[in-house]
């Protein structure tokens, strides 16, 4: 094989395992620090995608508009965690249901402002020639922010008083009342990080994906998939499952189509949980 | 030395921790049943009692873990009954529980700083300094993460991370459980020394009753959710029928 | 033809219409009505409300696998789906030779409960927790999406049909009974009203039969169920295999009914119907699925369609309501504030409690029938462990531990925190595995079994929390204990009633065991422990929580059962030892320390120094 070939494939590689990356963190930190499972995550990264359509008409710079569109998208996520997740904490199948009726309604909400045609952001930034092959400048973005949002993550957590005392709650949550933290204040800054995550995604995917309401169920599914199978460590679960599951459908999809790419990641995933059924990480036991 | 030493004066009398008429338990049963009891500030107090007589149920309402069904708690003259466990921690009431609850992920360190963070008291780092120097073991274990600590380190530990919430009274649990005996010794001198030296009450609860006697001057004997003796420490391991009688022994 | 004759043949008719469940005459009834309504409404209201039937037997799938059987799975829409394509392709094909669907019906609900089946055995055999069910299940209905969604190119055929990818399969024949003489709008109106009524029926029958009571007890407690010795994955494996059926069948129809399916049946939206569906109506009677599609599918049709505009906001905002305001469905609560209104009777008087009734003499004639019951004769085995050793991580829990009960003799467990008695409990009951060492039930090598296994064997358990099924009646919960050693339900009856004489609860048998103090808890819990026919009693801290009295009648139980069944106990309780005065083994540092009898045990000094703390190493043991 050729080395322009082969440089191709590498980073068509790294995009798609980015990719995962970037859709899943917020999930994983929701889901896997919080154990709630927000079926609405497909609409935060939606509303991300949106808002950040709306700052670039508005005039913002394109990546401006992205970090506008996250933060909004934050917001978002704090109001919902007070109106709707702090009354349902460990109640499992109330979660779901709730936040699958906030899906419902937050497509239709931006189906009646937006309307329902696809619309979309010209990609940002152009191509660079690698021998025969063009690689788009934009993936390397993705490739670089995937990275970027893992470190981010890792920082807030590990180096921020709010992610050392989110840390103590979710390891031992009477334990760390016992030590003054109100649980119900970090679980709403832990829910609207989240949210902020989810947005990014949602920004960051606006000039590769057609922005349309219903694009977060496209990637709620893989997702899901990536945090479940990456266990409960937030970073080492989803890095360690994106790359496995990103590889599996980056070669899939390659061979075949895209479809298929992604039903072969999610087959791969369900087989994966048989196996071990607490996640990659879910040996380890580690937190981050 | 900071203020932090000193902040407290040595041997005050009036009642710091009040339990009065408190009903309390899990599901249908009461485990404590019209329980009363008063510690006053300054006092090292052990309670002692079978397993299953309520020690531990004891201990979860004072840090409001448990609500209780009927009664009163009160800290110096606050009634707390309905403060939920985190204001009450703010308020100065430390627990260690069973176990120690290190938390396994954080470093020594991290454990330390966090119950800082929680209580939101201004310059606690002065006062992570002082726990330094009162446990050098902290201080060479600084970064290594809380779960991979031996037992009498994560009592050390916890001992410490209790004193970053500047505390007036300090509840422990068990604290020589599962501990070697040579470093059980240690861990008694440091709690009678939190005591004497910051003016914290002390209330302990414990199986041990060498270590429950070595530390504390007043004992309470517990049984079926009830206090039923008070007496001097130090009779408890000399009145082999009360042993016999109260302790399962 | 004689009088005697014609007498006898009425009364045998009598006894068949006895014998026949009463679901047969509600069957009979509903079909009727639904005869009568199909020729009195118009055609577009028989056709819509042909789809509301059909669209209930798909929900009546999610109540019996979620409201019945504890699962919930995201997964009915998928085999809704399945179904359908199923029927489509199997349609497509036979039809023309065969002149009929009701086989493509048949196929279609197979297909279903095939492929049900084959997820279950990954999901339920795995180990997988409840909310990775929920997940695997939301994740393979978008999977199908996906999937069915880029068939669009010819070649994706099965047969005659092809798949036809996001536009969908079209030209599904609708419902054939043969000769190729399709149903008329109002005959499909019958027959989906009919079989709607004919599963929701025959649910109905399954839920009281031993399946369905399992199933019940699957959902309120799996572990206690599992130590009852029930192989609980396979329960759930053959429960949702049956929803799979139930929901493919329903696809089948709708498929017949539109005569046209496409991918859009695996979508979220799809899939979130069926929840809100059930949510609304209520998952604990299988009346609310069909009262949830009515509502909220009424509903829709009021704001203007599937079309309009506001349908899936206000159906969130429902969806939300319901979850926060009314958890327990629509139609319950509705039920539970008329029920209140208008009963303001007096609570009836509760029988006297278990000690008040004096029932000092136990029943001997109860307990030896109750403890042969399996095998019918006294099946009292010795439990052994040998050299039992258990690390967690670092912590080394036991180091090396021999302990043998011979058989129908009682031994008691003790030791301060910590020393390792209930880790060698655990390890007899086959909670977790030994990391050396072998556990030994008479001469069987027991160690690698799992605890429902080893119940199956004889082990009866009890583990130190309490675990019952809360919200069934004292004697369910003795019923399903009983069945599981007498597996036929006359037999599991007359356990069951044994069981409550010898407890002394047999005046309280329908109250919900919530309802008992604590202390009738753990007895309640013993008595399910005997009702299973054990051969050995394991019980951990029986007496925890006991009134001085209680206790000295729970030595009394003990005492009566070791003539029949070998007794292993965990205790604290220094009372019910001396009072048991049974041989004891005492631990310390995960080692057995000391043992003998509790005499002896407390004039032993090093025994009373390891109790007082002072640091008495285990490597001392005599």
């Amino acid at each position: 094989m050729q080395l322009d070939e082969l440089i191709n494939l590498a980073i068509s590689l790294l995009t798609t395992v980015s990719i995962l990356v970037i859709i899943s963190i917020g999930l994983a930190v929701i889901f896997g620090m919080m154990g709630v499972i927000n079926l609405a995550h497909g609409e935060f990264l939606m509303l991300g995608a949106f808002f950040t359509l709306s700052g670039h008409r508005a005039g913002l710079n394109i990546w401006v508009a992205m970090v506008v569109a996250a933060l909004g998208v934050g917001v978002v996520g704090l109001v919902v965690e007070r109106l709707l997740i702090q009354f349902l904490y460990g109640r499992l199948a109330a979660t779901m249901l709730a936040t699958w009726g906030l899906s419902l309604i937050l497509v239709q909400a931006v189906v009646l402002i937006y309307g329902p045609a696809t619309q979309g952001i010209p990609t940002p930034l152009g191509s660079t020639r690698v021998g025969d092959y063009s690689v788009s400048q934009y993936n390397m973005v993705l490739i670089a922010v995937a990275v970027a949002l893992l470190g981010l993550v890792y920082v807030v957590f590990t180096r921020t008083r709010y992610g050392t005392t989110a840390r103590a709650a979710t390891q031992l949550p009477t334990m760390a009342a016992a030590v003054g933290i109100n649980a119900k204040v970090t679980n709403m800054f832990t829910f609207a990080f989240g949210a902020v995550l989810a947005g990014a995604a949602g920004a960051l995917l606006a000039p590769v994906a057609g922005v349309v309401p219903g694009m977060g169920q496209a990637y709620v599914g893989r997702a899901f998939m990536t945090v479940v199978v990456g266990g409960p460590g937030v970073l080492t679960g989803t890095a360690s499952s994106a790359t496995l599951l990103g590889t599996v459908d980056s070669v899939v999809s390659n061979a075949t189509t895209s479809f298929l790419g992604v039903a072969a990641l999610l087959v791969v995933a369900i087989v994966l949980l048989r196996v071990l059924p607490t996640g990659i990480s879910g040996r380890t036991g580690r937190q981050l | 030395m900071s203020e932090f030493w000193t902040r407290t004066s040595v041997g005050e009398f009036p009642p710091m921790l009040q339990v009065e008429n408190v009903t309390a338990g899990y599901g249908a049963g009461a485990v404590l049943t019209d329980l009363t009891l008063t510690v006053n500030g300054g006092d090292r107090v052990a309670i002692l009692g079978r397993n299953g007589v309520g020690k531990t149920t004891l201990l979860r309402c004072m840090i409001g873990e448990i609500s209780p069904r009927t009664g009163v708690i009160k800290l110096g003259d606050r009634d707390i009954t309905r403060e939920p466990a985190h204001r009450r921690a703010r308020m100065g009431i430390a627990y260690v529980p069973q176990g120690r609850d290190i938390f396994p992920g954080l470093s020594v360190m991290d454990n330390l700083k966090v119950a800082a963070y929680g209580v939101r008291h201004k310059a606690w780092a002065d006062v992570l300094t002082d726990v330094l120097d009162e446990f050098p073991i902290l201080r060479q274990k600084a970064k290594l993460a809380g779960g991979g600590l031996s037992g009498g380190q994560q009592q050390i530990l916890a001992l410490g991370r209790a004193l970053m919430t500047q505390p007036k009274v300090l509840l422990l649990d068990e604290p020589s459980e599962g501990i070697q005996p040579s470093i059980v010794d240690q861990i008694a001198d440091h709690v009678r020394r939190i005591n004497e030296l910051r003016g914290i009450t002390v209330v302990l609860v414990e199986q041990n009753l060498e270590f429950a006697t070595n530390i504390a001057e007043h004992a309470y004997l517990m049984d079926k959710g009830q206090i039923v003796r008070e007496l001097p420490a130090k009779d408890v391991l000399t009145d082999r029928d009360l042993q016999h009688e109260y302790l399962g022994v | 033809m004689t009088g005697a004759q014609t007498m006898q043949r009425q009364s045998r008719g009598r006894r068949l219409a006895d014998r026949l469940p009463r679901e047969v005459a509600y069957f009979i009834a509903i079909a009727l009505g639904a005869l009568v309504l199909s020729q009195v409404i118009p055609d577009f209201r028989a056709y819509e409300w042909s789809l509301w039937a059909v669209y209930g037997i798909l929900a009546l799938s999610f109540t019996f696998v979620w409201g019945h059987a504890g699962i919930f799975s995201f997964g009915q829409a998928a085999f809704f789906g399945i179904g359908a394509y199923a029927y489509g392709v199997a349609g497509i094909n036979l039809s023309p030779t065969t002149g009929e669907t009701l086989s493509a019906l048949l196929i279609g609900a197979a297909v279903a409960a095939a492929a049900a089946g084959l997820l279950g055995y990954f999901i339920f055999y795995g180990n997988v927790g409840d909310v990775y069910v929920a997940i695997i299940t939301l994740a393979v209905t978008l999977v199908l999406l996906t999937f069915m969604s880029s068939t669009a190119d010819p070649k994706y055929r099965v047969g005659d049909a092809p798949l036809g990818g996001y536009n969908g399969m079209a030209g599904i024949p609708p419902i054939m009974y043969g000769s190729g003489v399709a149903l008329d709008t109002a005959e499909m109106l019958i027959f989906c009203v009919a079989a709607a009524a004919g599963i929701a029926l025959s649910v109905r029958i399954l839920l009281r039969r031993p399946f369905g009571r399992i199933l019940a007890g699957v959902r309120e407690n799996e572990l206690r169920t599992q130590l009852l010795g029930y192989d609980v994955r396979r329960y759930k494996l053959l429960a949702f295999s049956l929803a799979g059926a139930i929901a493919g069948f329903a696809g089948g129809l709708y498929a017949a009914w539109g005569m046209f399916i496409n991918p859009s049946v695996f979508s979220l939206q799809q899939a979130a119907m069926v929840a809100i569906w059930v949510l609304v109506g209520g998952k604990d009677s299988l009346l609310g699925a069909f009262a949830g599609v009515a509502i909220v599918q009424g509903l829709s049709s009021a704001l203007g369609g599937s079309g309009g505009s506001w349908t899936p906001i206000v159906l969130g905002v429902v969806l939300i309501g319901v979850v926060l305001l009314l958890p327990k469905g629509v139609v319950p609560s509705i039920a539970d504030a008329v029920s209140r209104v208008m009963r303001r009777k007096k609570p009836q008087q509760v029988p006297t409690t278990v000690l008040e009734a004096g029932q000092e003499q136990r029943s001997d004639i109860d307990l030896e029938g109750m403890l042969t019951a399996r095998t019918g004769r006294v099946a009292a085995q010795s439990i052994r462990g040998e050299n039992l050793t258990k690390r967690f991580g670092g912590v080394h829990a036991l180091n090396g531990v021999d302990i043998d009960v011979p058989d129908g003799t009682v031994r008691a467990l003790i030791g301060p925190n910590g020393a390792g008695k209930s880790t060698c409990f655990n390890l007899l009951v086959g909670r977790y595995a030994p990391t050396s060492g072998r556990v030994y039930l008479g001469d069987d090598d027991i160690t690698k079994l799992r605890s429902d296994t080893r119940a199956r064997r004889g082990l009866g358990i009890k583990m130190q929390v309490p675990s019952y099924y809360h919200d069934l009646s004292v004697d369910e919960n003795m019923w399903l204990a009983s069945y599981a050693a007498v597996p036929n339900v006359k037999g599991a009856d007359e356990q069951a009633a044994r069981a409550l004489r010898w407890i002394g609860m047999q005046e309280r048998a329908a109250l919900p065991a919530s309802a008992l103090s604590h202390g009738e808890h753990q007895w309640l819990e013993i008595g399910m422990v005997v009702a299973g026919s054990p051969s050995v009693m394991l019980l951990d801290e029986p007496t925890a929580g006991m009134s001085r009295d209680e206790t000295h009648h729970t030595v009394a139980m003990i005492n009566a059962v070791s003539r029949y069944s070998t007794v292993v106990v965990v205790e604290h309780d220094m009372e019910f030892l001396r009072d048991l005065d049974a041989p004891v083994t005492m631990f310390h540092q995960g080692l057995v320390f000391a043992s003998g009898s509790i005499e002896e045990l407390r004039q032993d000094e090093r025994v009373l120094d390891t109790y007082l703390g002072r640091g008495v190493s285990a490597d001392v043991a005599g």
